[in-house]
């Protein structure tokens, strides 16, 4: 699933936008610095999720990703819908979501999902 | 205490009242990042710290997949800009800025403001100063917020300059 994610927004970025992949931005040993280029959620920013196991936080700088182990996924905004910061990784307002193979959703208990 | 829990209490310290939220990785990574959203007074700033690189900041702190604006090297440069943006309620500038971005900062304006003069949220205006491309339309729209005018001319070396009209005007 990261790995769609991953290779869909770079392609989109190489179609849309003038700038080129660099690589080092990759690269966790590198010296970090401004780029005008989207990339991929790096492993360093993916997080386990208490609680929920099957799930995976993605961070980025205005929402976070979670992903289940079905294909669910889910973009939360860090905002709430008065635009407060969220003080709670799902208080924020959901802004998309699609359920999994299983027609599970993310958050979704295994016992009470879709067949 | 790492730098960025240090930042964190600093920020706390100075700014009495402000919401803030930090994100450790889980499980602990040397490496892995961190992050410290802020909302001081309605105005929020993003940062994130991965140890060894350095502090990532940006404000207003939206997007999806999008590298931090502005990078500090260190934790007293990280915490010197963080409460800079926070008390002058000031954004950071992406290196994806285009002319628009830099248009309304020489005419003093904030994003808000031509935001309100737009009819459009500010998070649209900061998306279309990261654009790498704009509708003429959506520029023309824009430098007339801003009490201007957009003129458009072709030139070339072996001729005279033409004005070229008609394009992104209201139909």
């Amino acid at each position: 699933m990261r790995e769609q994610l991953a290779a869909t927004l770079n392609r989109v970025e190489d179609e849309m936008t003038p700038f080129p992949f660099d690589p080092h931005h990759l690269d966790s040993s590198q010296a970090r610095r401004p780029s005008a280029r989207m990339y991929p959620v790096q492993d360093d920013n993916v997080n386990d999720v208490d609680g929920h196991p099957e799930v995976k936080r993605l961070m980025s700088v205005g929402e976070q990703t979670f992903i289940r182990t079905n294909g669910a996924i889910e973009v939360r905004s860090k905002r709430m819908p008065d635009g407060s910061l969220a003080r709670t990784d799902t208080g924020g307002t959901r802004l998309f979501r699609r359920a999994g193979a299983d027609g599970r959703h993310v958050w979704e208990p295994q016992e009470t999902g879709r067949r | 205490m790492n730098d960025m829990e240090a930042l964190k209490d600093r920020v706390a310290s100075e700014l009495p009242g402000a919401t803030l939220v930090l994100r450790a990785p889980n499980p602990p990574r040397a490496t892995a990042a961190w992050w410290l959203d802020i909302d001081h007074r309605g105005h929020q700033v993003a940062v994130e710290w991965k140890p060894k690189r350095g502090f990532g900041l940006t404000s207003p702190a939206e997007g999806f997949g999008e590298g931090a604006d502005e990078v500090a090297h260190d934790a007293e440069s990280a915490a010197v800009r963080v409460l800079q943006l926070l008390r002058k309620r000031a954004y950071t500038v992406s290196p994806a800025a285009n002319a628009l971005a830099a248009l309304r900062q020489q005419r003093r304006l904030s994003q808000e403001e031509l935001a309100a003069a737009l009819h459009v949220r500010q998070a649209a205006v900061s998306k279309m100063e990261r654009r790498a491309d704009l509708r003429i339309s959506t520029l023309r729209k824009a430098v007339a917020a801003m009490g201007g005018e957009l003129k458009m001319t072709a030139e070339f070396p072996d001729g005279p300059s033409v004005p070229i009209e008609g394009f992104g005007e209201p139909e």
